[in-house]
């Protein structure tokens, strides 16, 4: 083995060593470059990473504003024709509707809201047209009457 | 080999590239940049056509999302891409010219103070191999380390490093028989 210590692999002879750093000492020309035009496209670029969070923030709440407003109109339908449904085939008044709280299942006809109401018309119905009712009137109204049996 | 200034740019970090970053990297590098693009052209346009490499270069750094992770090395490599391409385009256009028709403008600044005049230099580094070339000017003036130059020009850090030897050897023949001859 050489006692000789090897060169290190990124290391240069002595004898251009000197002539690497006279090389060196040349200047390169500087380059002819619109630094205006660069620092305006850093400028820019540097805004830029904030736009990703404003979009994603601007699409969220657009998102949160169509499902709102594709979901409360059918809502709010739903609870219409539930109480058209009522108004229009049974003369059910509001106030009902509201106490049992069930509008839109209410316009289903086979639901068990509906049975049950219909049922409880044709009981009042058949009490007040009864010989018993003309021998001793009923003071309350008929809807007082329905809201109690369908309580 | 001139002192380079270092950026601390880690892989975590996703910061973007600020004016501050740029106007640094062109204060540092953009002398060197503008040779080793010009290194790669002929023709008489090619001072100008180093300095629109450098600024496009430069103005694809500020578009990048985040800082790379070596900003030197990556200006680099891409005024490379962009010089290589200039040049192929300009040698499609001009072959029918000669090369006598391509006058080369110093590529050093004359006040430098070197023992060396800016057109010699100029003349003896242009008549070297590119690859040789390029690594020269690379390693001498742009400050990239061998590993850096080896990523790149795409070639090993050993052999980056044995090209710079050849070509510094070369060029310091060149000169010692400039000077014998006048």
């Amino acid at each position: 083995m050489s006692e000789r210590e090897p060169r290190r692999p990124d290391s240069l002879p002595a004898e251009l060593k000197g002539f690497e750093a006279s090389l060196a000492a040349l200047v390169p020309t500087a380059p002819n470059v619109d630094r205006d035009r660069l620092m305006f496209e850093a400028g820019r670029a540097s805004r830029r990473s904030v736009v990703p969070w404003s979009i994603a923030l601007v699409s969220c709440a657009a998102c949160c504003a169509m499902i709102a407003l594709t979901l409360l109109p059918a809502r709010e339908a739903a609870h219409r024709d539930g109480l058209l449904t009522v108004r229009g085939e049974t003369a059910v008044s509001n106030s009902i509707v509201r106490d049992v709280d069930a509008a839109a299942r209410l316009a289903e006809p086979d639901s068990y809201l509906q049975l049950r109401r219909h049922a409880a018309e044709a009981e009042l119905a058949a009490v007040l047209s009864s010989p018993r009712a003309a021998a001793a009137p009923i003071t309350a109204d008929r809807d007082s009457l329905l809201r109690e049996l369908l309580n | 080999m001139m002192n380079r200034g270092s950026y601390v740019v880690g892989n975590d970090e996703v910061s973007p590239i600020t004016p501050e970053l740029l106007g640094s990297l062109l204060s540092t590098h953009g002398a060197a940049l503008r040779l080793y693009a010009r290194q790669f052209l002929v023709g008489a346009e090619s001072d100008a056509a180093a300095d629109d490499v450098v600024q496009e270069t430069l103005l694809q750094l500020a578009k990048q999302r985040t800082v790379p992770d070596d900003p030197p090395a990556w200006l680099f490599r891409a005024v490379r891409n962009g010089a290589l391409s200039v040049r192929r385009g300009a040698m499609r256009r001009r072959k029918h010219e000669t090369s006598a028709a391509t006058e080369r403008a110093a590529w050093f600044d004359g006040r430098s103070e070197s023992r060396f005049d800016a057109q010699t230099a100029t003349a003896a580094l242009a008549a070297l191999p590119d690859e040789t070339r390029e690594i020269v000017v690379a390693h001498l003036w742009g400050g990239l380390t061998f590993e850096q130059i080896a990523g790149v020009v795409g070639t090993s850090s050993s052999t980056a490093h044995r090209r710079y030897e050849e070509g510094l050897k070369t060029l310091r023949l060149r000169w010692e028989q400039k000077n014998v001859g006048t």
